[in-house]
């Protein structure tokens, strides 16, 4: 009992976890702030909230309209409103759609599958390419370097949704190889992947590369070098390492561009997926959905950038020991 | 009853209706006679091009929720081609001379999908459900009327009590809108209809299976089915045995799955893309007039500048509608004159020749009586230093591209004679809140629907913007509206259609709107789907549809 009681001595918390507990407790700082920032902004945005649920209708009489406000309590001080929501969300609820009239969990629950799919798909396509085109490019000739750089310049000033219609045009619509539409099975997953992954690729490629030529001229390679090892053995076992770890400070950015591009993929390629539905719940103003929608990419954001930051140790030894010291 | 997506397309709220809009043209132009379904069985992979913001046509404010739950949810009468009313789930109805109460005598042996028999009280659950501010009915309680109540005579006969007249109940009770939910669902399910899929349970000859939103909704074939309206093409049960509806809003996506074979047929297919498509091996496309009202550009009468009668004349004869339609529509759409297309049953015939010219010197003469007489720097007109300038807004995500070409037509044609248009693109809540305080100078839209009665929504002067109508021109005409509350007040159908076509001439005379352009609803099909007809409002029927 008095062991219980006594204060854990600090040493006992391994600090990997008095790292995690302080990056989530930022992290719910952070959720708060866009969730914040996101109900106000579409509260100041210029029209009424209500107009936008109710949408142009003949029926929308006065009657109808003060029963959608009064029911959602629209004319409430704003600072209520918000105060409602923070409660509601902090009690584990997501809360009610105004627009489609159902509950957002059913909302999100049949759309957060084939968007996690998409955007694990396109990461792990675009980080594959990645490695491939840098690794194979890395220290060769003027003229090889010169084309993939090009190539990747291309590919990352080609925006998802182009990429998306091009893609559409050659391989559904001419050589009809691949489906256009839906979300049915690896097949359909292909041209919103490609869409998502390639100009995602360009830009890891060329980060890489640049962390490959660099590491190059490092003592530790030519260390390597002078026991014997082979170009290839020094690149698997030590260059490829150190160029990771500018990748994975990436994900941050490699995270936000899938759910952005996710956005415009998922419409052009009629697939499900919470980035329609953040598109349509915006349009409508259906803040119980788009602050939902806040709420789990602004976590999801702080999860992987947390769990990047506790990789990064295991990719880089110098930053173990500088962590247990 | 906007449509929310493609209000406009936009205020096309109508639907899928600005494009659809209105639409006039030949029924059936490429394919002729709708040919008898053959082969039985098969699934119709169907490309629908708005998804409904509910499955809960009681409460959705979206057409496309009727139209694609027509097969599921069945309605008291059915609407013919020509406008009349027959038989459905009704076998006749009376209605009282006061216009106050319709009485229907109910077809017998009729059941849900779950088993419940439908009589008398399934009615009363329904109309009541619409009608129940919990609903928060966004279109459907507007058909419904100045409904007071509905009374279960017995089990086979029921009595719809109004408060007031109100001579389109009896047309609108054809709609899905107003189609009957099983009183289990509704009591058991109430709060998750607006989901779709097994939810929403109906007496139609499909069953609806599940609904994955942005994606598709699967329906199914009901074998017990027998009670077809004597509007229908066959009998007995469908011939399909399944349907999978793809949501495509894309037009892109929808014309791409279309002729990639990954759908059997897709609907309203914009214009620029039919001769392409007339051209491809093996497809066909089904065009139909589409009711209501043509896309219309609606002047605020309300405030300068159209508060004056000769300033509107002015913008309708300056600009060169004929030459604008041919163009952005490539000749398939046609000018409009009149306020409702001339498939719509009451509309005013003499409407479907020209009722104007286009004279650009008219327009000019026009404009200096009115006193806008001066020139600034940029070449507009001015009256005492000010800029004759006119505001039009639009929501940008309703709005179709060839839409937007066409406002950009007329604002280049109103240019040439010296007035301002400003386009002013805003979302949803913006446009919404700006119409509705009167704060803009023309708003354009169309609107897909069956029955003169329309009318009223758009020019009386009880149905301003906010206030449970679309009278875009925020007309305020004591002779128009004693014609449309007479028309609404009559049971004597001749006399309701002479008075319509009262309120449309003078719509006309006084300039308050100008029709531009009848679209048509286009629906391509690979040459397997047979069967495929659109129905008075120029949805598809997909009872009749067999696939080879």
């Amino acid at each position: 009992m008095s062991d219980r009681a006594r204060p854990v001595p600090r040493r006992h918390v391994p600090p990997w976890a008095r790292f995690v507990a302080r990056r989530l407790a930022a992290g719910l700082v952070v959720v708060w702030g866009t969730l914040t920032v996101t109900f106000f902004a579409l509260h100041l945005a210029p029209g009424d909230i209500v107009d936008g649920l109710i949408g142009p209708g003949a029926a929308a009489t006065p009657a109808l309209r003060d029963q959608v406000i009064a029911e959602n309590g629209l004319d409430d001080p704003l600072l209520l409103q918000y105060g409602r929501q923070l409660a509601r969300l902090a009690g584990g609820g997501l809360g009610w759609s105004y627009q489609l009239n159902e509950p957002i969990e059913r909302l999100l629950g049949s759309q957060l599958g084939p968007t996690v799919e998409l955007a694990v798909s396109a990461l792990v396509t675009a980080l594959v390419l990645a490695v491939l085109a840098a690794t194979l490019t890395v220290g060769r000739g003027r003229a090889v370097r010169g084309a993939t750089g090009l190539a990747e310049l291309l590919m990352v000033s080609m925006p998802s949704f182009w990429l998306g219609v091009i893609l559409l045009t050659v391989f559904s619509y001419r050589l009809h190889a691949l489906p256009s539409i839906g979300a049915d099975g690896p097949a359909a997953l292909v041209l919103p992947t490609l869409a998502l992954a390639l100009p995602l690729a360009g830009v890891l490629a060329q980060v890489m590369r640049q962390e490959l030529e660099s590491a190059d001229g490092r003592p530790f390679v030519l260390t390597a070098r002078s026991r014997g090892l082979g170009a290839t053995a020094v690149l698997l076992r030590h260059t490829l390492r150190h160029a990771l770890l500018p990748l994975t400070t990436l994900a941050g950015f490699v995270l936000g561009s899938l759910f952005g591009g996710a956005v415009l993929v998922e419409n052009i390629f009629t697939r499900p997926g919470l980035g329609r539905v953040l598109a349509n719940a915006v349009g409508s103003r259906d803040l119980p959905v788009v602050s939902a929608l806040v709420v789990v990419s602004s976590a999801a954001f702080v999860v992987i950038n947390t769990l990047v930051d506790v990789l990064h140790p295991l990719i880089d030894p110098r930053l173990r020991e500088g962590g247990t010291a | 009853m906007y449509t929310r997506r493609r209000f406009l397309r936009l205020p096309v709220t109508l639907t899928a209706a600005a494009v659809i809009g209105p639409a006039v043209l030949t029924a059936c132009s490429d394919s002729s006679a709708p040919p008898s379904a053959k082969g039985d069985g098969g699934t119709l992979r169907y490309g629908a091009a708005v998804e409904p913001d509910s499955w809960d046509p009681h409460a959705a404010s979206t057409a496309v929720t009727g139209r694609l739950l027509r097969p599921v949810l069945e309605s008291l009468v059915a609407i013919a081609p020509d406008g009349t009313v027959k038989p459905w789930l009704a076998d006749s109805w009376t209605v009282s001379p006061d216009g106050l109460t319709y009485t229907f005598a109910l077809r017998t042996g009729v059941t849900f999908s779950d088993g419940t028999p439908f009589d008398a009280a399934a009615v009363k659950a329904n109309f009541d459900h619409v009608a129940a501010a919990k609903t928060a009915s966004k279109r459907a309680a507007g058909l419904l009327g100045p409904y007071k109540e509905t009374e279960v005579v017995d089990p086979r006969t029921v009595a719809v009590h109004l408060t007031a007249p109100h001579s389109s109940f009896l047309s609108s009770a054809g709609s899905t809108f107003l189609g009957f939910h099983s009183p289990v669902a509704l009591r058991d399910h109430g709060g998750d209809l607006s989901s779709g899929g097994a939810f929403v349970v109906g007496t139609g000859p499909f069953t609806f299976e599940s609904v994955t939103p942005g994606q598709q909704a699967v329906f199914k074939r009901r074998p017990d089915y027998d009670w077809a309206p004597p509007t229908a093409v066959h009998r007995g049960k469908a011939k399909l045995e399944s349907i999978v509806v793809l949501l495509l809003k894309e037009d892109a996506s929808r014309v791409g799955a279309l002729t990639s074979g990954q759908v059997d047929a897709a609907e309203l297919i914009p214009a620029n893309r039919l001769a392409g498509l007339r051209g491809q091996n093996g497809v066909q496309v089904v065009r139909k007039a589409v009711p209501g009202v043509p896309y219309t550009y609606y002047l605020n009468t309300a405030r300068a500048p159209f508060d004056d009668p000769r300033a509107r004349q002015a913008v309708r004869h300056a600009i060169d509608f004929a030459g604008i339609v041919k163009g952005v529509f490539q000749g398939e759409y046609e000018q409009a004159w009149g306020p409702l297309a001339p498939s719509t049953p009451g509309a005013e015939p003499s409407f479907a020749k020209p009722a104007w010219e286009y004279s650009k010197e008219k327009a000019e003469r026009l404009l200096d009586e009115a006193g806008w007489t001066g020139r600034d720097s940029d070449g507009y007109r001015t009256r005492d230093g000010k800029r004759l300038t006119a505001e039009q807004p639009y929501v940008q995500t309703f709005v179709s591209a060839q839409n937007r070409t066409f406002d950009v037509g007329v604002q280049d044609a109103l240019k040439q004679v010296g007035i301002e248009l400003k386009l002013v693109p805003l979302d949803s809540a913006g446009s919404i809140g700006r119409t509705g305080k009167g704060d803009y100078d023309v708003f354009a839209f169309a609107w897909q629907g069956s029955d003169p009665s329309l009318l009223g929504s758009l020019y009386h002067s009880k149905s301003q913007f906010g206030g449970g109508g679309a009278n875009g021109s925020r007309v305020k005409d004591a002779e128009i509206d004693g014609w449309l509350d007479q028309a609404d007040a009559t049971v004597d159908a001749a006399q309701r259609v002479e008075l319509y076509r009262r309120v449309q001439r003078k719509i006309v005379e006084q300039a308050y709107s100008f029709p531009a352009y009848i679209a048509t609803m286009d629906v391509a099909r690979h040459g397997k789907v047979n069967g495929l007809v659109l129905d008075v409002d120029a949805n598809t029927d997909f009872y009749g549809i067999g696939v080879a």
